[in-house]
């Protein structure tokens, strides 16, 4: 891991307009993104967990630039330094689009029915500017060999495969541009245990050989743990703690952190004596409350948390990397 | 629980065979299912998809789908009078409407769709207790109301009228539950109820139905893919594939010591919150073969890393171990003891 990040979020927040009435006046705002800082380093994959509704996948959307911020800036590092992306235009963008890429959870919608899947990967390449025949087939080729499909089924058409194989393909896809990051959103969440054995496996190991930055947005938090080097945990819009995957679970010190993991069912009889039971749910991000999102279903919420929000703090009864956002953990500043 | 009929299992499916007719195809999808369910016990049903787990939820109330039925085999219900041979009973005759809601209760895992979004919630779940109980509507609501309480819907008396877009996923499964457990059944069966929910919610949920099987004595079947979810509530589990049940016993039987290599394979493929992360996760290799091409032999044996020739040509049957754990294996016959097992992650 390198000292400056190849990708940061800073201060991002995104709001959708909620509109009503005949005059389709807006109404209030959903607060989707709340404020979210976040850094990825080079050949680091970071997982981001969440339960529905956090804001995880707006956030991966949103890197990829598939949707605009609302307030804050993305920064990426093309080489000479961290540079706002959301302003890009034309070229620039595309150049950024090849070098971020996007993985989303549902295999089945995100291949064209119509088109080879040999084609459809052939098409990326295109749009990416890759105007030899040779160049295209050879990264192609290359690309199926690391997620092990054999080549000559590039000739089939989506249906043609199962789940799992859609997903390696759509990995295949994401690797032939040669990107410095991939968003995967969900990517095992609709696939069988023991394919999504599989799929995590094969991310590791690419992510081993390639040296790649991985954004791993998933529900799962043993998953998550297992993927990821970083573990970054949302809730209603915010990021309320990060930490190193392996510190997990032990270290965790947000109290919904500490609920979320409780919560994971588990095979180990030690840790179902320890469960807590969030009560309540999570919410609405169009009235969130004041100060500390999470206040609401806090047992351990005080005054100051009903007023004032939590800002991402160092802990310091912790490894280094390790923040959080809570008015209990006492933090280095 | 006291035991009306002399028998101790409230459900027994004695080699049942489902059959689909697929464009004029009969497709095998459920094959010799034999379960026994007692009385009071939670039993979980595991396997992946296309098992035939909600299959076989289906066929105990005979809800298959019009494409499918029953080709043989005994499937009895023994509620606390006497024994019905439910596979018997005409599908939508009132022998087996006075079974269905009232005495086996049914939660799915799609609240949206299992609702009416043009009725109050309240009156959905009242419907099953007007038509078997025949109480008016206004005692119909007090005890709907009451139930809500229970179940931990707050507000209740507002929340009868209101209808289902109004609640939350977790409350509407919360009235799922309502609808279910109205009449009373002594045995509830629920396809996947907690998988549309998260983390935080199925733990509330589950703590529900756990509490009704401990205080109200009732019996549960739970059908899902999440094998630490089994560990937390099930106390017998039955793993499914490919249409097949291929292992059966209590919770620590099966968890702990499971002798199938499916059971082991799916125990093993799932990373844990304390897994080694230096280590790769096992897998099993290919995918489960489509219902219209079981091999012949062991369903498993494509896939299974303990296969011999004999797995390959021989019919499996199903051995009992001891103390009712069954296991449908050839390999146990030559006391072929597997590995030790390794959950969460292991090295390759």
């Amino acid at each position: 891991m390198s000292e400056t990040p190849l990708y940061q979020v800073k201060e991002v927040k995104k709001h959708f307009p909620v509109v009503g009435g005949v005059l389709r006046r807006t109404k209030g705002h959903v607060k989707a993104l709340d404020g979210v800082d976040l850094s990825i380093f080079r050949g680091e994959t970071i997982s981001i967990i969440g339960e529905s509704g956090c804001g995880k996948t707006t956030l991966g959307r949103m890197m990829a630039l598939l949707d605009k911020p609302t307030e804050g800036a993305l920064e990426f590092d093309f080489g000479q330094g961290l540079q706002d992306v959301t302003k890009l235009q034309g070229k620039d963008q595309m150049r950024f689009r090849k070098k971020v890429q996007m993985i989303f959870q549902d295999p089945y919608t995100s291949f064209n029915p119509r088109q080879r899947v040999g084609a459809a990967m052939e098409e990326v390449l295109q749009v990416h500017g890759v105007e030899e025949v040779e160049e295209r087939i050879a990264r192609i080729a290359e690309a199926c060999e690391m997620v092990n499909i054999p080549t000559q089924y590039l000739k089939r058409y989506p249906h043609e495969f199962s789940g799992g194989q859609r997903q390696r393909l759509a990995i295949a896809r994401c690797l032939a541009t040669k990107p410095e990051l991939i968003i995967a959103d969900e990517i095992v969440s609709a696939l069988d245990v023991s394919i999504q054995a599989q799929i995590v496996n094969l991310l590791r190991e690419i992510q081993g050989e390639t040296g790649l930055s991985f954004m791993f947005v998933t529900h799962d938090v043993a998953v998550a743990r297992y993927v990821g080097h970083r573990v970054a945990v949302m809730y209603l819009g915010s990021v309320v703690e990060i930490l190193p995957a392996e510190s997990l679970p032990e270290a965790a010190e947000h109290p919904y952190t500490i609920a979320l993991l409780s919560a994971v069912p588990s095979m180990n009889p030690d840790r179902k004596a320890e469960r807590i039971i969030l009560q309540g749910e999570v919410p609405s991000p169009i009235e969130k409350p004041s100060g500390c999102a999470f206040s609401t279903r806090c047992a351990f919420a005080m005054d100051i948390c009903r007023s004032e929000r939590p800002e991402l703090r160092p802990s310091l009864n912790s490894t280094s990397g390790h923040e959080v956002a809570c008015h209990l953990i006492k933090g280095a500043n | 629980m006291t035991q009306f009929n002399g028998s101790e299992n409230i459900l027994e499916l004695d080699k049942v065979n489902v059959s689909f007719n697929v464009e004029g195809n009969q497709i095998h999808i459920l094959r010799d299912v034999s379960l026994n369910v007692p009385r009071g016990s939670f039993l979980c049903v595991v396997g992946e998809s296309g098992c035939g787990k909600s299959v076989t939820a289906q066929a105990i109330v005979q809800l298959l789908p019009d494409n499918g039925r029953i080709t043989s085999g005994k499937i009895t219900f023994n509620n606390q009078k006497d024994s019905i041979e439910i596979n018997k009973l005409e599908k939508f005759g009132s022998q087996m409407r006075g079974i269905r809601g009232a005495q086996i209760g049914m939660i799915f895992q799609d609240t949206l769709s299992s609702l009416n979004p043009a009725h109050k919630v309240g009156r959905q779940v009242a419907e099953g207790l007007r038509q078997h109980a025949r109480v008016s509507k206004d005692q119909a609501r007090t005890r709907v109301v009451e139930l809500f309480r229970k179940l931990g819907i707050s507000d209740a008396p507002r929340r009868y009228d209101a209808y289902p877009h109004e609640f939350s996923g977790g409350m509407r499964q919360r009235v799922m539950i309502a609808v279910a457990t109205i009449c009373e059944p002594d045995l509830v069966i629920a396809d996947e109820p907690t998988t549309a929910l998260d983390v935080t919610i199925q733990a509330q949920i589950m703590t529900l139905l756990k509490d009704l099987q401990e205080k109200a004595g009732k019996t549960f079947i739970l059908i899902t893919h999440n094998m630490a979810l089994v560990s937390e509530v099930a106390d017998h589990v039955a793993v499914m594939y490919l249409g097949r049940v291929v292992e059966y016993g209590t919770t620590e039987q099966v968890l702990r010591t499971p002798r199938h290599p499916y059971t082991r394979a799916l125990l093993e493929s799932v990373p844990t919150l304390d897994a080694d992360k230096d280590l790769k996760l096992k897998t099993i290799v290919g995918q489960t073969p489509a219902p219209s091409d079981v091999p012949t032999g062991c369903e498993f044996a494509g896939r299974c890393p303990y296969v011999i020739d004999r797995c390959k040509t021989e019919q499996v049957s199903m051995r009992l171990l001891e103390n009712g754990h069954d296991v449908r294996c050839l390999r146990l016959d030559e006391g072929g003891n597997l590995p030790a097992l390794t959950v969460g992650g292991s090295h390759v």
